[in-house]
């Protein structure tokens, strides 16, 4: 089995890459001396994706919110017994999520790797779906569901983005509602995971002291024991989402001892992936440090004001068919936060971000992806979510070298525009504005 | 003499950690103590600003500093860690490890001051940002129960201070006073370097003695003395009202087992049984089998030979899962646990600690913690020991094991 190899010695990696019949992309990034490996196991399938026509269908179909995590969670009952057993038995450590754009599994081990890749790939494959054990599903996530809506951090990001957006998907919460959980049958589960959970639609990523080879055949061979529809082209149906925001501010009240707030900016240059995307995406990065980063002359003033707290940050989150910016924390005041917020921004929109502070930026974010490769986790979590985007993932460090201030300059004008802008705040039961 | 730099020279991260340890005695000042990592890390004699200090860092291709405060044995621990790029991944000719070494002298003992005092609004800003740190943790109602349940069984113990000091002593803390105790706390005190990465030894060791040199005065000596034998007569109860959703029940049992002991191998073995895993018999029997609660777990307080049962549960449910947890000490002690049982816990303590070499700033924490214990076994070594530890051995440990005190927090206006 060969496939390709690609090296990026400026950071001294290597990323081993293959496709497997009936379709799979696998990535091995081996991590010479490392005890543990981190494998995931991922479809392009998530909580945005209600309405699409499935290969060789015609009609779109639409089906109930919160799918993709169902899915998530029904596909560790497995006909006899549970997968996180198995994977205990052989001592390792098994986990998923679910995201707006995709579901992953995954497992770290430190022992019998490949007898785990085994069970990781089998229990993905497959699906068993009973009545009974669906609604014993349905209650757990009913829970989760609920234990969300009492945590602050996550109201805060939900009400700014059901603000944000009009009618995309990425406006509903990803495990859906009780309401829409409650309309999930068997048959759903299986319609929808025929349609998405193919090979083609995947990817397999590793990130340890593993032979990319060995990897290779050991998969490609328990693919070939297993049968698999067609597969082909998935149309997925987005609604479209206008320019404009829904509404610039939201309020909501919880028990808890101080203020939080997140102004959001919505993104209105979509549909990008690849390296298109990385750059953007490293432009953003740059700029939210120039801009609030801990470098950044404003930080200071928020920070002395008691304005903001150790827990401030900012981030950029961009996928093909949705992006923008969100920034805030714990704070006193959220309307002064926001305003001032808002007043830098203008500013700094007419000065440009200066070369020194595009500099310290620069230099902070390269410090942050190199740490980040460090962890076998966290590389094979990143190949996996770059790959659902067409990114090469080590391709960041030769992009933020050749990043150039003028970038930077250019997405603060387009992306911190305050008129695609929103502020979501959480009061303690009892303030308000 | 050697000073207690401790050197990790490995290729195979990007990065260098370097972390400093000072270990400071918590029973006197235990809120300024807490305090001095915050203030240390918002400016020195030459960058006298966060600001200035932090973009100093971002140029060293961005330095990340943190600093941390725990408690371990009487002592708190306060943590200074600066992690930087390794040379090869570095534009050719530059290097970090000098600067970044230079900077945390001056952070540690070179310090922004005004005459002989802290600038009075670093003071205050940061004595706010430790008041958000204790009030999240009284906010957070697990962390809150757990210090609670310790805070009560080492009532008149150093041991039963809560580690970022005490939200009364703010008010009376200023710039002058810190800076008096800062003077007779830094240097004075045990302290350890622990460094990991792409580094030579003899290169640390010099830059170590040149920066930092002074800090390690004092004797080296152990830190994390076995636990007393306390026998407990009765047991304590406290239940607290507050207004909240969820009870935390929390069960301190002392063991008398501490990290220096003979049996310190089959008493992890027997936390591993008993709950410090999913598939532990606390998670099997409380949360999978009866559902009484979505965690329940044990938790070691490893220098002191206790640990506690702890879960969140329904206010009603305070007899039956008590009575529960209780029946699990009683079958450990019994040798109610079976050959399965020790090997997943073998196999999951062997992921655990096999997997601390790939992640810097774990592996030096247990080796830091491990040396001043008086164990010095890599966790190779630990893993071997653990699966030789006989049924024999926990059953022994098992009983030793008593309850000493039960935590109970409930609901407002709530019969149990």
């Amino acid at each position: 089995m060969t496939g390709k190899v690609l090296q990026y010695p400026e950071i001294g990696e290597i990323l081993h890459t293959a496709v497997l019949p009936p379709g799979l992309p696998v990535l091995v990034n081996r991590k010479p001396g490392y005890r543990e490996t981190h494998a995931v196991f991922g479809v392009k399938y998530g909580s945005i994706d209600s309405t699409f026509i499935p290969p060789g269908g015609k009609e779109p179909i639409t089906v109930p919110d919160g799918i993709a995590h169902f899915l998530e969670h029904q596909l560790f009952e497995e006909e006899r017994g549970n997968a996180f057993e198995r994977f205990a038995k052989l001592g390792a450590n098994s986990n998923a999520f679910t995201s707006f754009v995709s579901t992953n599994y995954l497992f770290t081990a430190t022992d019998h790797f490949f007898d785990n890749l085994s069970i990781l790939v089998d229990f993905v494959l497959t699906p068993y779906f009973t009545e009974k054990n669906v609604a014993e599903e349905r209650g757990i996530i009913e829970q989760e569901i609920r234990m969300y809506e009492d945590s602050p951090e996550w109201r805060v990001y939900f009400n700014l983005l059901a603000s944000l957006y009009v009618r995309n998907p990425v406006r509903l919460d990803i495990a859906g509602t009780v309401e829409s959980i409650a309309r999930i049958t068997p048959k759903l589960l299986y319609d929808c995971y025929h349609a998405f959970y193919h090979p083609a639609n995947m990817v397999l990523t590793v990130a340890g002291d593993v032979d990319p080879e060995r990897v290779f055949e050991h998969v490609a061979e328990q693919l070939a024991q297993k049968k698999f529809n067609p597969g082909g082209k998935i149309e997925r149906v987005y609604p479209e989402e206008p320019e404009n925001i829904n509404r610039p501010y939201i309020e909501d009240h919880l028990t808890i001892s101080r203020p939080i707030t997140l102004l959001g900016f919505k993104d209105r240059k979509v549909g990008l992936t690849g390296e298109e995307l990385l750059r953007r995406e490293l432009a953003v990065e740059v700029l939210l440090e120039a801009l609030v980063g801990k470098s950044s002359a404003l930080y200071e003033e928020l920070y002395a004001e008691n304005l903001i707290g150790d827990d401030f940050s900012a981030q950029y989150d961009g996928e093909e068919s949705f992006a923008h910016v969100l920034l805030g924390g714990e704070t006193t005041d959220p309307h002064r936060l926001a305003e001032r917020l808002r007043q830098e921004i203008d500013k700094v929109r007419r000065t440009g971000v200066g070369q020194e502070q595009f500099e310290w930026a620069r230099r902070k974010l390269f410090g942050d992806l190199l740490h980040q490769l460090n962890s076998p986790e966290r590389v094979g979590n990143l190949l996996a979510h770059d790959h659902y985007r067409g990114v090469d993932s080590f391709a960041r460090f030769a992009l933020l070298r050749e990043l150039l201030p003028s970038a930077v300059d250019e997405v603060l004008h387009e992306v911190l525009n305050p008129e695609f802008s929103s502020v979501s705040v959480i009061y303690p039961k009892g303030e308000g504005a | 003499m050697t000073m207690p730099v401790f050197v990790f020279p490995t290729p195979r991260f990007k990065t260098v950690l370097v972390k400093l340890f000072l270990h400071v005695p918590i029973e006197h000042k235990p809120t300024e103590n807490a305090l001095l990592p915050y203030v240390l890390r918002r400016g020195t004699a030459t960058y006298p600003t966060t600001l200035a200090l932090t973009r100093r860092l971002y140029e060293l291709y961005g330095a990340e500093l943190q600093t941390a405060v725990r408690k371990i044995g009487d002592y708190q621990t306060l943590e200074f860690a600066l992690e930087f790029p390794a040379d090869p991944y570095l534009p050719k000719g530059h290097s970090v490890i000098h600067d970044a070494f230079q900077i945390l002298g001056e952070i540690l003992m070179k310090p922004r001051l005004e005459g002989e005092s802290f600038p009075a609004d670093t003071v205050s800003q940061e004595k706010e940002t430790l008041r958000k740190e204790i009030e999240g943790v009284i906010n957070d109602k697990i962390k809150y129960s757990l210090e609670r349940c310790v805070a009560e069984m080492f009532k008149d113990e150093p041991f039963g201070i809560f580690p970022l000091g005490r939200l009364a002593d703010l008010p009376y803390i200023n710039g002058r006073g810190l800076c008096e105790h800062y003077r007779r706390t830094v240097g004075r005190h045990q302290a350890d370097l622990y460094v990991i990465g792409h580094v030579r030894e003899e290169e640390v060791q010099e830059l170590a003695r040149e920066h930092l040199g002074p800090l390690f005065a004092e004797p080296w000596k152990p830190l994390f003395i076995a636990p007393s034998a306390k026998s407990t007569q009765q047991v304590s109860e406290v239940v607290e009202h507050q207004d909240v959703n969820q009870g935390k029940l929390v069960m301190g049992y002392r063991s008398g087992i501490g990290y220096g002991d003979e049996e310190y191998f089959a008493y992890l073995m027997y936390l591993g049984l008993l709950g410090a895993f999913p598939h532990s018999k606390l998670f099997a029997n409380v949360r999978e089998k009866e559902n009484l609660a979505y965690f329940a777990y044990t938790r070691p307080l490893r220098t002191k030979g206790v640990f506690l049962a702890y879960a969140g549960i329904d206010f009603a449910k305070y007899e039956k899962t008590r009575c529960l947890i209780e029946q699990q000490v009683a079958d450990m002690a019994e040798g109610k646990f079976g050959e399965e049982l020790m090997d997943l816990t073998r196999k999951a303590y062997a992921n655990e600690l096999l997997s601390l070499a790939d992640h810097p700033a774990r592996y030096l924490n247990s080796r830091m913690e491990g040396a001043r214990a008086g164990r010095r076994e890599e966790p190779a070594e630990i893993v071997e020991k653990l699966n030789n530890v006989t049924r024999e051995q926990i059953i022994e440990v098992a009983k030793r094991v008593h309850l000493d005190t039960v935590y109970f927090l409930t609901g407002k206006e709530v019969r149990r």
